[in-house]
Parts: structure tokens; sequence; C-alpha cells
């Protein structure tokens, strides 16, 4: 192998990563934009041609004039007719421009009955975003009928095409996650019932759909707000309650769908996880004496001549002495190094002299490595005379034993994740530049050691690239004059 | 004593029934019904593996520090006809020690990493430094230009990290921010958003069965344990175990390269001499560099090696975890700012790895100069013993 290969496999990671953190970031973007209000500055077509398929003739100054109406309507229903009309005001979400689904999916559903199961949900979804609902969605009831009777075609245009497309791309993906969510928790792994009801949904959306298109009458949207607050506790799993509790008619949620719900789920989602990480975590810590007890009783059926620890164990740790005799190694020569020059010359070298002494440059700790690779090697011998075919003792990809799971750090600020991602990938960094300069150094110096002073003039090039290369990091280059003076 | 027995067998089985939940959750396809299990325990009756598998098997059980009488069967046997059956409950007990040595944890480790997106993976490690590099003056000034390629590299490595850890914040602060509901609802958004509810559902599912795995655990270490005992009241009958299959001049595909790279390494080490002692540098330096988090095991290797060239770089796979802000819950350890820390004791703040990577920084970084210092002044001097040239540093 070279050493050009060995930088050129270096730069070809480099990209790889790179190509990883784009994804990662692609992904992240794209999550941002379906949980932020606003579109990014730049609107890729996807999204302006959404927003030119749901609305198309109000302009951004007009859209914000129209909230504040609604919220004003809002307010002053709600002080008209009292909490509990606006309680059930409240379950009739916003028509707002970008998301008509959600408007038609629950002023359909939620309207027609149980108040109380749907001012729950609402109440159970982060406050703001209640609040918000019930200020946008109050407004277009107030806008078509100031009565509480379900009007199946409220807001008709916005809602129908919208409401046809969401149905058909998202119930399926959603329908999926929470059947699978229901299925594990009913602890069997029926995938048939899973199927069964996606089926069931999906011919319950055709229906909607055919009903939407029809205009047809609270029935269905009794229908319809049964299968939503059945599938509320689903999603909102941040109390124990809801998580308890098991969907009504074992139908997959409808409340995911809507973007808006999306969104919501997401939260619960990603709150629940923490709170489970936190719990797992707890437990790791946890000893487990029944396992050590069975792993010793194992080992006592084991034969007299087998190694303790496992293959994977000796292989880390060759791999680990290996390196770790090297560095020691490359310290003990520039120590010397740097010790002569030290005694030939009083620079500030000599200030530096106590780092020096303090790395474990010291005799003992070569024989320490010493006793401890006789070791690792013996243990080596004696796994591979135990191996079988297809058994690999070979150190390259080695890991050290972690039986844990990733662990959590915690941060405040945003500038302290960015510090802390900064400096992994700039000591990773340092510890690449190290390494290929140990490379370049174990391969150019037999070179330079063989540059004697002798007749013929060396390459001046040459020179300045391996003094570049070796005390410069290739940043700088130094200049070679030829002297043509006689001493 | 009977509804004793029965009362254990049902709560074995709900102990196993977790347990095969957790592996379905993780991904582990198809997983065999709990009942299969309890057979295995008294089934020592024959139940042949597939040849092809036995040898991945074999192998995979070997690389973990298993050893069993079936593995090596009866001396002499080649084909697959010949080699001593496995019985279930072999493979059982088989099972039971990989779950111990913590390879279910690795797998969940695995999965976890394939279902959350959102956590922060290590750069890339270098590899082995390979023995013989050869490196001619003519391809000098294209090493120059690699290099110099190499760090422009990470340089942009470095941006884009930063962009998608601003992005990264920007998501989890989503979760806690009430925002107004009106979102784009582009549906190629909202399929993203949808697929990551699907994944962490999924990934909820495993957290949630890992933890009632974790809470009924030791009822199946105990029934493992009676396992073993049906185990070895059989074994007696059997056959004694075999020794080392000695003499085998099977070599790994790898060869013994990496033994053989620890032998040159202690070639090139000084003669050291035993019952020298620096005093006081070795322990401050023990003490100064503390090892990565989660580090391993190397239970031979004294602290001082250990910690030798391994200072923290968190090179693994963690996750990063917004604090609120508001005090949850009291912490053990102390409050690092005005608004008080909401830390548990599992988690590791921000401020103190980031502490630990400055203190790894700052040594690399010296290591480094130190090299290079040491480099310069070996060329200085070289090419001072050079008639007719005279070197200007940079």
């Amino acid at each position: 192998m070279s050493l050009l290969s060995l930088v050129e496999e270096a730069i070809k990671s480099c990209k790889a990563e790179q190509g990883k953190i784009d994804d990662s970031i692609q992904l992240y973007r794209e999550l941002l934009q379906g949980l932020t209000p606003q579109p990014k500055a730049g609107c890729d077509e996807a999204q302006c041609a959404n927003d030119a398929a749901t609305d198309t003739d109000i302009s951004p100054g007009e859209k914000e004039d129209m909230e504040l109406l609604e919220r004003a309507l809002a307010k002053a229903l709600r002080v008209r007719t009292g909490t509990g009309y606006s309680k059930k005001a409240s379950l009739k979400p916003s028509p707002s421009q970008k998301e008509p689904g959600t408007t038609a999916v629950a002023c359909k559903g939620m309207q027609a009955s149980a108040a109380s199961k749907g001012n729950q949900s609402t109440s159970r979804s982060t406050s703001k975003s209640a609040t918000s609902k019930e200020l946008k969605s109050s407004a277009p009831s107030e806008r078509s009928t100031l009565g509480s009777e379900p009007s199946a075609n409220h807001d008709p245009g916005q809602c129908r095409t919208t409401i046809n497309r969401k149905i058909t791309q998202k119930c399926p993906l959603s329908s999926d996650g929470v059947v699978h969510h229901q299925a594990a928790r009913k602890g069997s792994g029926s995938v048939d019932s899973g199927q069964i009801h996606t089926s069931t949904l999906h011919s319950k959306m055709k229906t909607l759909r055919s009903n939407t298109l029809s205009g047809r009458e609270p029935g269905q949207a009794a229908a319809i707000s049964a299968i939503s607050n059945n599938t509320l506790p689903v999603s909102q799993t941040e109390e124990p309650a809801a998580h308890g509790l098991p969907p009504r008619n074992g139908l997959p949620s409808l409340h995911g769908r809507t973007a808006s719900g999306q969104t919501d789920k997401w939260k619960s989602l990603r709150s629940e996880q923490n709170r489970l990480w936190d719990k797992v975590a707890a437990l790791q810590r946890k000893p487990v004496p029944g396992r050590s007890h069975f792993m010793e009783r194992m080992r006592a059926t084991f034969p007299r001549g087998w190694p303790c620890g496992s293959p994977d164990q000796t292989r880390f740790l060759v791999d680990r002495l290996t390196r770790q005799g090297h560095d020691l190694n490359l310290n003990l020569q520039t120590t010397e190094l740097l010790a002569t020059q030290t005694q030939e010359s009083t620079t500030e070298l000599g200030g530096k002299e106590n780092d020096y002494d303090s790395c474990p440059s010291s005799p003992t700790t070569a024989a320490q490595l010493r006793n401890v690779a006789k070791q690792a090697k013996q243990e080596w011998e004696a796994w591979d005379r135990w191996r079988p075919a297809g058994g690999c003792l070979c150190p390259a990809g080695a890991s050290g034993t972690m039986a844990l799971l990733p662990p959590t750090i915690s941060y405040r600020t945003e500038a302290e994740l960015r510090e802390l991602e900064t400096l992994r990938m700039r000591v990773s960094l340092l510890q690449q530049e190290i390494y290929l300069e140990q490379a370049i150094l174990d391969t150019l110096s037999p070179q330079l050691s063989s540059m004697v002073p002798g007749p013929g003039c060396p390459d001046l090039s040459v020179l300045r690239d391996v003094y570049s290369l070796l005390a410069e990091g290739g940043e700088r280059s130094p200049a070679i004059v030829l002297d043509s003076e006689p001493d | 004593m009977r509804r004793r027995t029965a009362a254990v067998s049902v709560e074995v089985k709900q102990v196993i029934g977790a347990l095969c939940r957790l592996l379905a959750a993780a991904g582990l396809e198809p997983v065999p019904p709990p009942d299969n299990f309890r057979r295995a325990k008294f089934d020592g009756g024959p139940e042949v593996v597939p040849v092809e598998n036995r040898k991945l098997v074999e192998a995979g059980l070997w690389q973990t520090g298993y050893h069993a009488d079936w593995m090596y069967g009866i001396s002499g046997g080649r084909g697959g006809e010949e080699q001593e059956r496995v019985c279930s409950r072999d493979l059982l007990l088989a099972l039971g020690w990989l779950l111990a040595t913590g390879k279910l944890e690795e797998l969940l480790t695995w999965r976890v990493q394939r279902l959350d997106k959102t956590l922060l993976t290590p750069p890339p490690v270098n590899p082995q430094l390979p023995n013989k590099l050869q490196a001619d003056s003519a391809s000098l000034r294209k090493l120059h230009w690699l290099i110099g390629c190499l760090r422009c590299q990470g340089r942009t490595l470095l941006s884009m990290q930063e962009e998608r850890t601003h992005l990264l914040h920007a998501v989890f602060f989503a979760r806690i921010a009430s925002s107004v509901p009106s979102s784009s609802s582009s549906d190629q958004s909202s399929a993203v958003l949808m697929e990551d509810c699907v994944c962490v559902q999924q990934l909820c599912d495993l957290l949630e069965a890992y933890l009632n795995w974790k809470r009924v655990e030791k009822v199946f270490w105990t029934w493992m344990d009676s396992v073993l005992d049906c185990h070895l009241t059989d074994a007696v009958i059997k056959k004694s175990t075999p020794d080392a299959p000695n003499g085998s001049a099977r070599v790994c595909r790898h060869g013994n390269r990496g033994l053989g790279k620890l032998e040159e390494m202690l070639l090139r080490l000084p003669p050291g001499q035993k019952g020298q002692r620096r005093g006081r540098g070795d322990a401050e330096e023990g003490g100064g560099r503390r090892r990565s988090q989660g580090g391993s095991d190397t239970s031979c290797l004294p602290p001082l090696l250990s910690s030798l060239c391994c200072q923290p770089s968190l090179s693994q796979v963690y996750r990063a975890r917004l604090q609120t802000g508001r005090p949850v819950r009291h912490s053990s350890q102390p409050a690092e700012g005005p608004g008080g820390g909401t830390e548990t004791p599992d988690e590791l703040p921000a401020s103190q790895a980031a502490q630990l990577l400055l203190h790894t920084e700052a040594l690399l970084l010296e290591r480094r100069d130190r090299q290079r210092l040491a480099n310069r002044t070996q060329l200085q001097e070289m090419i001072g013993r050079l008639d007719e040239l005279v070197l200007i540093p940079p």
C-alpha cells in the first residue's frame, strides 16, 4: 500500500462522511418543514404547488388579516355564548389556508358528537396549539353557521380536494404505524388483525370521501368522530392513563392524517421516547446478579485450557496494545531528539522540559506494555488453538466491549451542542492528521537518513516538500537557497 | 406445590414472552414462540442444524468465548453427519450465553441507530497503520497536494457539521416549542414526518419491550439455571470434554497479521527494566486522561496503559437531549447554571463532555506540535550538514 493511497482513502472517507451529513441535513430540513408554520426561504416546488392548489388568490398580507379577524371573531363568539359553547367551538379546528384537511375531518367528526372527548384531546395537546386551534377553528364555524350543527358542506372547496389527497396518501402510513403500536401493546405478533384494520380503514376512508363529495349527514360524521376520538388516546402517549387505554373499535387513527395532528403526534412520540430513554438509562445502571451467576456456571462447564474473556476482547486488546506501543515508541524518539536539542541550545525548549518528563516515556511503561502484550499473545494463541473454521482473530475492526445502549448527553443551548459536535470533529480530524504525519515520517525517514552529505546536490524540491510535510503539516513551505559563497 | 409450580411456569412463560417480543421489536425475524423455548429445556432430542448454518453458528459462538461439546464434535468427524448433533437445549444454553454477554444490548444499539435519525454518530476512525508504505520522491508533490485536499475536506466537514447541528437543535426545539399548527403541509415534508413518526413509534415499542424485559430478567436467569441443571445431569452420561484440537494448521484468512504487528511493535520498544519508577509523572498522566465514555473493558490493562493514548473523544454514538430548564426533578449533580440542572445522574452534561474534549484536543495539539518541532530540528540539522544549502524556514 502506498502513502498516496492512504491519503486518498482518508479523503474518500471524508467525502463519505460529508454525504452522510448532507443526508442528515436534508432530513432535518424536511422534518422542520413539516413541523414549523413558515415555509423556508427557498420555497420548493412541492410546497408552492400545494399552496397554489389549496389557496390561490390570497396574498400573505391578506392571510394575516384574516387570521387576526378570525381571532377577534373567536373572542367575540366566546364572550357571547359562554364557556360551554366555546368548548364546542374549539372542536372545530382551523381552516387555516394551509391545512383544510384538518378542518374537513375534524369539523365532520368532532362537531357531531362527544364534545367532551374532543375537548379532552384538545387539552392534552400543547396548550398553545390548542389555543390557536380554538381561535382559528371557531372562525369558520362563525363564518358559515353560528349553530353547532355539522355541515358536511363546510368549506367544501378546500376541504374536498385536500381531504381526498390526504386520505389516500397519508392513511396507509399512519394506520400502519398505529396498528403496529397497538399490536405490540397487545403483546401478540398478530399482524393479521393489523392488516384487517388497515383495510377497514381504507374502506372507511373511501366512504368518507364519497360522503364528502355528496355532502352527507352527521351519520357518517358520527362514525368518523368515533374513529378520531378512539385513536386520540393512542397518539397522546404522555399520560399513563392514555397509555393504557385500548382503542375503542380497534380502528387505527385518523388523527395522524392531518398535518397539525401529525405534528402533535410527532411531538408526543418524541416526548414518550425521551421518557422511555430515561427509564432505560436508570435500569442500565442496576446490576443483574442472575446474569453473571449464569455466566460463571457456564464457564465452569468449559474445558480446562479455555482462555478467559473472548476472542473479540483479545482482538481488541492486541489492536490497542499495538497502537499504544507504536505511539509510545514515537513519543520516546521525539523526547530523545528534543532532549538532545535542549542540551545543545538553551532556547524556549528548556521551559517545556517538564512536559516531556510528565509524558509516560519511562522504561516502566515499556516494561508494563511488554508484560501485558505477552499475556495478550498467550491468550491469542490459546484462542487460535480452539478456533473453528470461520472464526477470526484479526484485530482490524475490533471494537471494545460495550454492553450498553447509547448514552445521553444533555445540553441547554444550541451553542453548547454546536461546541460539542465541533470539538468531536476537530479531535477526530486532529487524530487523523497526527496519524498521517506519523505515516509520512515512517515512510520518509529512510530516505532522509540516506541524504548524507556527499557528492551531488539533492533535489531541492524534494527537500522543500519533505520539510513542509514533516515540519509544517504541509501548510507552509520553506525556502532553500544555494549558498555559493565559500565559507 | 403443584400450584406453585404452575404459577412459576406461567411466570416463566410471560418472561419468555417478554423476551420474544423484545427480539421481534429489535428486528430479529422470525422469533419462535415462547413454548418452543420451554420445550427446549426438556427436549434433549436431536434437532439438526443445517450444515451451512452450523459453521456460522459455531464461529459466531466461539467469537463470544463460548464453548460447547457439539461445537467441537467427536474427533475425526468431518462430514456433517458425523458431527455431534445439536439439540434444542444446547441452542437454548447458547442463547442464554449470548444474552448474558450483552449481545442483546449490541443488537438494540444497532437497531436504535437505524430507527432514530437524530442520534449523533461518531466521526470515522482511523484504520490501523499498515506496515510497509512506499513513497518515492516523484509522488511527494502529489502527496503534498493530497494533504492540502484533505485539509480542505476537513474544513468542509466542520462547516457542514455546524449546519447539521443547527438543524438538529431546531428539530429538538420544535418538539417542545408549542408552535402554531398551520404547517406548510406540503406532501413531501409531511411524508417525511410520517415516516419519522413510524420510526419513533417503533423505537418507543422497542424501548418499552426492553424495559419490560429488564424488569423480569432475573426470573429468566433463574430459569436458565434450571436449564443448565438439566443439561448437566444429562451430560454426565456423555463423553468427557475433548481437549483442544491441537496442531491444526488452520489459519484465519487474515493470517497472523495482528500478532505479527504486535511483535514488531514490541521489538521496537526500548528494553525496559522492571522496578524503575519515575514517580509523579505517571500518576498525573493517568489521572489527567480519562477514559472515553462507555469505554472498553480491558481488565488486564493497568490503568496507566489503558489511559495512554486512549483520550476521551466520545467516539461512539450518543443521543443528545435538550434540557428544558424547568426543574422537574432533583439531580444528584450540582447545578451548573443559574437555572439549575435538570440532568439526571445517567446523563452527561454537554459542558462536561466539552471540557473533556477540549482537554483531549489540547493534548493532541501538543503532541502534534512536539512531533513537528522534532522533525523541524532534525531536518534543519540535516540540511545544515549539506554543503551549499541554506534553509530558511517559513
